[in-house]
C-alpha cells in the first residue's frame, strides 16, 4: 500500500470499513462481464454488512459468470470530507471503482432515516443525483421495504422494483445486458417497465386528488398496480453457499439462517407481516445442509435461525436439536432473534442457551388488552406473565420488552398499562428470579406505514409523546427498570417520508443539500433542519395527518398483494377490537395467494 | 499439541485491530477444520494467544500466535490448511511445534524490531546520522505523549539505525523494548521522532514490525529459538 493512500486510512475512524479484503470476497475482471453492478447500501459497514438480503443478493449476482457484483456503503463524515477535499469518488470496495463507472448501482432502502444518504452517495461516486439529469449509464434501482412508498425518492431512483429480488434480479440484469453499453436511457427503462414488479417513475404522471400526488401512466401498457414479486418456494430458491466474513465486527456478526419469510399473525401496524406474505418455509433437510455449508465456508461460531417469527417454523425444535447435537461440540451457539410470548418458546430459548446466556425479548407492543386487540397482537397478559415466570424459574434474569407509544386509539389508560405490566413482570423476576430482575422498557412510536390496515391512520403529536413519555418516567422508577424510547424527531422524519408524495423528496433533497445525512445516527441527525423544511414547504397534515380512505394514496399505483378491502377490513375489526385468527389456521381472504398465485409453504407437511 | 504460527499481516489486514484480529483467526482455524482445543466458559472459543499485540495501521512479517490441539498434526500441513483458510494479507510463513508446558508467548515477549518510515519536511534538511547519533549519546529521552503521560523513552530503546531514503520516505530502524515489563509504544516513538527531528520527520508514521523476539537464555532469540544479537 502506498504511503499516501496508508495515510489517507489511517487518519480516518475505522479504517476497516472502506479496505475490503474479506473472506469470500468476489472479485471479477470487468472486461471480461457483460454487466457490472454497485450494491449500494445507504449506512456504514457496519450495518450494511449485517444485512442478509445484500449478501444474498451479492453472491447471486455473481455466482452468473456474466455479471459482476461489487460493495459499497455510507462513509462516515470524516471519510466523506476527505473525499470532498481531494476531488475523489466514492468507491466499491473490490475494485476501487467510482460508482459513476458502473451500469447499474442498486439501492436498498431499509428504512426512511437512509433516504438522505442514498443522495449523498450518489453525488459522492460522481451521478447526478437527480434522475432526470443523468444520461447514460449507471440505472439507478432500489429495492427493500422503502420501495412500498417510493414517491419520496421518485425524483432521484430510476426504476423500484417491488418484492423479493432472487429471481427478478436475473430477469432485469438480463435486460441490461442485451441493451448492451451505448443503448439510449429511455430505451432501456422502455424495457424494464415491461418486467413484472417494476415501478420506473419516468412513465407516470403526477395526479392531484384532494391534498395528495399521486402517479398515474402517463401512456398505455404501462402498469397499475405495479405488482410485488414473490419467490413462489423459499426451498428452491437460491441461498449462498458462503458469505463475505468482515474484518471487523458488525452489528448482526453471525450466520444468519434464513429458516422462513413471511409471517402468518396479521398485526395491523405491522409492514413486513403484510408485505412479506405468504408464508415459506424451508425444509428441514435444506437448513441442516445450509448450516453445513455457511459454518464451514465462514468459520463463523454463532447461527441464527432468522424469521419475522422463528419459533412459529413448524420443525423449529427438530432444527435446533439438530444443530446444537452437531454443532455445540464445536463451541457453536444457535440464537433465536424473535421469539413469541408462550412456553414453547421458552423452552426453544432455555434449549439453545446452554451453550451462550443473554437477556430474553418480548414485545407485547401495547400496554392493555384492549389496545393489544385493536392491533392484532395476540398476547394476552396471563400468557406473557405466565412465560416469563417460567423463564425467570429457568434462570434467567434479564428480560426486554418491546411496546409502541401512539397506536391508533391509544389513550392515556394505555401507557398507564403498559407500567403495570411491566411491574408485573418485575414481581414475577423479583419472586422467581435468581438474582435481582432487570426489566428494560424499550419504547418506539408508532409509524402508519405503507400498505398496512393502520396506513390511513394519524401520526401521535409531540405533546401526546411527551405526556405519555412522562407517564412511563414516573411509574418505571427504581433499579429494577431500564427505560428508553425512540427519538420523536426520528419518528417524524421517519412518518414524513413513510407517507409522503412527490414533495417530500423536495424536503429530502433541501435538507439533504443543507448538510443532513446520517439521520439514523443521533450524533449527526440534525432535527431542526427538517422541522424547518417542513414548516416552510409541507403541510404538516401530510404528517400527522389521518388520510381519507375514499381516495388514491401516494402509493395506490402499487400492490403489496393484500387487497384493499381486506386492509379497510381489518382497520374496522381494530377499531372494533375484533381479532383476526393466524392465518395458519385458515385463510383470512387477504387477497394475496389469489393475486400473486402462490401460496403457504409449510415444511411440516400439514 | 501445542504449535506456534507466525503470519504476516499486510495491505488492508493492517487495518484489523487486535481484537478482530483473534476473532479473524479463530474463525480460519474453524474454516481450516483444524482439531484445536477450546477454551471453557460460556463462550468456547479456539485456544489461542497471540505474543504481542500490534498497532492499528502498523504492518508485520512476524505476528506470532500459540494454539492448543487435540491431536497431532504435521507443522508444516497446519500451515498449509490455515493458508487455504486466510486471505493472502494474513498468510502463515512457518508453523513450528512448541512444548505444551513452555510459558506463554507474551510472558516471553522482550523486544520487537520495527521499520518505521515517515514522510520528511519538503525542503527540510537533516543530518538523520547525527541526529541518531546524539539520540543515542543522550542519558535521556523524555516525552510527553498524546494522553498526557510522561516517558523516558531512553531505556525502552534498544536499537536505532538510520537506513536512508526510499522516495520520500525516510527509513528508520527500531528495536524496542516489548512485553509486559518494558515496553516501547511505537506510537510514542513516532511522536518523539517528530519532535527530536525538530519537524524533519512528519506524522503519520507507517510501522513495519519485521521480527519479536523472546528472552533465550543468553541472548534474544526468535520465537523458534534462533538466537539474534543486536
Amino acid at each position: 500500500m502506498h504511503y499516501q493512500e496508508w495515510k489517507d486510512l489511517y487518519t480516518v475512524e475505522k479504517p476497516v470499513r472502506y479496505v475490503g479484503g474479506e473472506w469470500n470476497l468476489e472479485k471479477k475482471q470487468f472486461d471480461q462481464v457483460q454487466v457490472t453492478v454497485a450494491m449500494a447500501f445507504p449506512d456504514v459497514y457496519e450495518v450494511g454488512m449485517s444485512h442478509l438480503g445484500l449478501k444474498i443478493l451479492y453472491h447471486l449476482i455473481n455466482s452468473r459468470p456474466e455479471y459482476a457484483c461489487e460493495r459499497v456503503f455510507a462513509p462516515w463524515p470524516d471519510r466523506e470530507k476527505k473525499l470532498r477535499d481531494q476531488g475523489r469518488l466514492l468507491q466499491t470496495l473490490e475494485s476501487g471503482r467510482p460508482l459513476k463507472d458502473f451500469q447499474v448501482l442498486g439501492f436498498s432502502l431499509q428504512h426512511e432515516l437512509l433516504y438522505t444518504n442514498v443522495l449523498n452517495m450518489l453525488e459522492l461516486g460522481g451521478v447526478p443525483w437527480r434522475n432526470r439529469d443523468r444520461e447514460g449509464w449507471p440505472l439507478v434501482i432500489a429495492g427493500g421495504p422503502g420501495t412500498y412508498n417510493p414517491e419520496p425518492l421518485a425524483d432521484f431512483v430510476d426504476c423500484f422494483f417491488l418484492g423479493e429480488g432472487e429471481e427478478a434480479i436475473l430477469d432485469f440484469l438480463r435486460v441490461v445486458a442485451e441493451a448492451g453499453k451505448n443503448q439510449d436511457r429511455e430505451e432501456v427503462l422502455q424495457e424494464i417497465v415491461k418486467l413484472p414488479g417494476w415501478y420506473v417513475p419516468a412513465f407516470y404522471e403526477l395526479v392531484k386528488v384532494n391534498n395528495f400526488f399521486c402517479p398515474e401512466p402517463g401512456k398505455d401498457n404501462i402498469p397499475r398496480p405495479v405488482k410485488k414479486q414473490v419467490v413462489s418456494s423459499l426451498e428452491e430458491s437460491y441461498y449462498p453457499h458462503k458469505i463475505i466474513v468482515p474484518f471487523t465486527e458488525v452489528i448482526h456478526d453471525r450466520i444468519s439462517l434464513e429458516v422462513s419469510r413471511g409471517c402468518t399473525r396479521g398485526c395491523r401496524f405491522c409492514q413486513a407481516g403484510m408485505t412479506y406474505r405468504p408464508v415459506r418455509e424451508r425444509s428441514l433437510e435444506t437448513l441442516q445442509e445450509m448450516a453445513g455449508e455457511l459454518l464451514k465456508n465462514t468459520g463463523y461460531d454463532e447461527i441464527s435461525l432468522l424469521s419475522l417469527s422463528s419459533t412459529d417454523y413448524s420443525c423449529i425444535g427438530e432444527l435446533v436439536d439438530f444443530l446444537l447435537s452437531n454443532y455445540r461440540g464445536l463451541g457453536v451457539g444457535v440464537a433465536l432473534p424473535s421469539l413469541r410470548a408462550d412456553n414453547f418458546s421458552v423452552e426453544m430459548a432455555r434449549r439453545v442457551q446452554q451453550v451462550r446466556k443473554t437477556g430474553l425479548t418480548f414485545a407485547p407492543e401495547a400496554g392493555t388488552q384492549r389496545l393489544r386487540n385493536v392491533i392484532n397482537k395476540g398476547v394476552k397478559e396471563e400468557d406473557l406473565l405466565e412465560t416469563v415466570k417460567t423463564a425467570f424459574a429457568a434462570g434467567w434474569w434479564s428480560v426486554k420488552l418491546y411496546f409502541m407509544l401512539g397506536l391508533p386509539t391509544e389513550e392515556d389508560e394505555d401507557v398507564k398499562g403498559i407500567v403495570e405490566l411491566s411491574h408485573k413482570v418485575a414481581r414475577a423476576g423479583k419472586e422467581l428470579a435468581p438474582r435481582r430482575p432487570q426489566i428494560t422498557v424499550n419504547v418506539s412510536t408508532f409509524i402508519p406505514k405503507a400498505h398496512t390496515p393502520f396506513q390511513w391512520e394519524a401520526f401521535i403529536g409531540r405533546e401526546d409523546v411527551q405526556r405519555r413519555q412522562k407517564i412511563l418516567q414516573e411509574g418505571l422508577r427504581g433499579r429494577i427498570f431500564r427505560l428508553s424510547w425512540h427519538d420523536y424527531n426520528m419518528s417524524l422524519v421517519e412518518a414524513l417520508l413513510a407517507r409522503g408524495d412527490r414533495r417530500a423528496g423536495k424536503i429530502l433533497e433541501m435538507v439533504w443539500q443543507k448538510g443532513s445525512r446520517l439521520d439514523s445516527w443521533s450524533e449527526h441527525f440534525r432535527p431542526e433542519k427538517w422541522l424547518e423544511a417542513i414548516q416552510k414547504s409541507y403541510s404538516p397534515e401530510l404528517v400527522y395527518g389521518t388520510f381519507p380512505t375514499e381516495i388514491p394514496l401516494p402509493w395506490s399505483h402499487l400492490s403489496a398483494g393484500v387487497s384493499r378491502d381486506y386492509l379497510l377490513q381489518e382497520r374496522d375489526k381494530a377499531f372494533q377490537g375484533c381479532i383476526t385468527p393466524d392465518c395458519r389456521q385458515g385463510c383470512q381472504n387477504c387477497g394475496l395467494c389469489g393475486s400473486l398465485n402462490v401460496s403457504m409453504e409449510i415444511a411440516g407437511g400439514d | 499439541m501445542r504449535v506456534r504460527v507466525k503470519h504476516i499481516k499486510i495491505e488492508e489486514a493492517v487495518f484489523i485491530s487486535h481484537l478482530d484480529l483473534v476473532t479473524t483467526m479463530n474463525r480460519a482455524l474453524r474454516r481450516a477444520e483444524i482439531p484445536f482445543r477450546l477454551t471453557e466458559g460460556f463462550n468456547p472459543r479456539p485456544r489461542i494467544a497471540y505474543g504481542q499485540p500490534l498497532a492499528l495501521g502498523a504492518a508485520s512479517a512476524a505476528e506470532y500466535f500459540d494454539v492448543f490441539l487435540q491431536e497431532r498434526l504435521d507443522p508444516g500441513q497446519i500451515k498449509n490448511m490455515l493458508n487455504s483458510a486466510l486471505p493472502r494479507s494474513l498468510e502463515v510463513s512457518e508453523a513450528r511445534e512448541v512444548p505444551v508446558k513452555s510459558p506463554s508467548l507474551m510472558s516471553l515477549v522482550k523486544a520487537a524490531d520495527y521499520l518505521l518510515q515517515a514522510q520528511v519536511r519538503e525542503g527540510g534538511n537533516l543530518n538523520v546520522d547525527l541526529m541518531v547519533e546524539s539520540m543515542l549519546k543522550s542519558e535521556s529521552l523524555n516525552m510527553e505523549n498524546k494522553k498526557g503521560q510522561k516517558k523516558d523513552l531512553k531505556k525502552l530503546l534498544l536499537k536505532i539505525e538510520w537506513q536512508g531514503f526510499s522516495g520520500k520516505l525516510g527509513k528508520i530502524r527500531i528495536v524496542g523494548r516489548a512485553g509486559s515489563e518494558l515496553n516501547l509504544n511505537i506510537k510514542d516513538f513516532c511522536q518523539f521522532l517528530v519532535s527530536f527531528s525538530g519537524g524533519f520527520f512528519q506524522t503519520p508514521c507507517m510501522v513495519y514490525r519485521k521480527e519479536l523476539y523472546l528472552k533465550g537464555q543468553h541472548n534474544l532469540e526468535t520465537p523458534f529459538g534462533m538466537e539474534v544479537k543486536l
